[in-house]
């Protein structure tokens, strides 16, 4: 089995706007797309998905209507709205600073004197 | 404005049934659509259904989550609404004032109205049995009068009847207390001799009567 990284805390919210930035999607669909761009690579228990739409919705970053699941299922799917995709943007830049902060932080060599 | 406030939250006490439908609706769906995928890769659908049931977590405690993210934190609404109500209440200061006095004086007749009651009707009379006090009215109901009083032979009557350990009439009376520098209006209860006898308390200042002065027709 391969090795499956546990989420860091707060990174959830950001792969559920970017996972939903592409289209539409019900939350199971939200999580097979996680899956599918991090090549499997993390663990997100399914339920735990659930609370954090709920409060993406209340931000106000996705909306939600009900319609048929690609194999017609009624299901509720959620869409990024411009308050959602700003807020990607912003944590997307964020993320990346961070990630490249850390990195060079780690790549340091002791010097020698 | 208000008005808004007021229905907003009578819409969101109502609508709390219709978020738990969407709610449970929402987290069926999930483990249906989980449990499609599993019966394609080969599961019966009961097995396919229990093993969704069981990848998808601990669903009470996900729903819990839930509500908690739609209502957001009770603290937080709780702090929110306050803000918001300060903030109506600057806003509009007459409004203000007229609800503060209102509530004010709510409570404060409330407050009177119950120290009455606690006193007359709740706490007991401080006598001792003082359960067994009675008071007695006299009616003639076929004229239509009320708390006639009593006449003397009447008060005997009660006396002798065995039904009570002591009778006595009472009467409120106001008078002037003359004879002192000063003359004072005074208040007073005329009663029977008995009286401290019936209630079981002896006298604060004074003596009691004597009960030879409760002869009818005798006067001291």
């Amino acid at each position: 089995m391969d090795y499956q990284a546990e989420l860091l805390p707060g990174t959830l919210d950001l792969l559920i706007l970017k996972a939903v930035s592409i289209g539409p999607l019900h939350g199971y669909g939200v999580l097979l797309r996680i899956a599918q761009i991090s090549g499997r690579a993390l663990l997100i228990q399914q339920g735990a998905l659930y609370p954090a739409l709920f409060r993406l919705v209340r931000q106000g970053l996705l909306t939600t209507s009900w319609d048929k699941s690609e194999n017609n299922r009624r299901a509720k799917f959620y869409e990024l709205t411009s308050k959602g995709r700003k807020r990607l943007r912003e944590e997307t830049d964020g993320w990346n600073r961070l990630v490249a902060a850390i990195a060079s932080a780690l790549a340091a060599q002791p010097q020698e004197t | 404005m208000i008005l808004a406030y007021f229905r907003s939250l009578a819409a969101r006490f109502f609508r709390r049934s219709q978020t738990e439908n969407d709610l449970e609706e929402e987290l069926r769906s999930h483990i249906q659509l989980r449990a499609d995928d599993l019966e394609r890769f080969g599961l019966g659908r009961a097995e396919a259904e229990r093993r969704a049931r069981i990848e998808f977590g601990g669903e009470a405690r996900f729903k819990e989550e839930c509500r908690e993210a739609i209502a957001g934190n009770f603290i937080d609404v709780l702090f929110q609404d306050l803000r918001f109500s300060l903030r109506m209440l600057r806003k509009s200061p007459g409004f203000a004032v007229v609800a503060i006095l209102t509530i004010a004086l709510g409570i404060g007749a409330t407050t009177a109205i119950f120290s009455v009651l606690d006193a007359t009707l709740l706490e007991p009379l401080p006598y001792p049995q003082s359960e067994q006090l009675v008071s007695i009215q006299d009616n003639f109901p076929g004229v239509g009068a009320q708390d006639v009083g009593l006449s003397e032979p009447e008060w005997q009557d009660f006396q002798l009847s065995g039904i009570f350990e002591y009778v006595s009439p009472t009467w409120f009376d106001e008078n002037n207390l003359t004879g002192s520098s000063q003359p004072a209006r005074v208040r007073l209860l005329i009663v029977a001799p008995n009286y401290f006898a019936l209630l079981g308390r002896a006298t604060k200042i004074g003596t009691r009567f004597r009960s030879a002065r409760s002869l009818t027709g005798v006067h001291s």
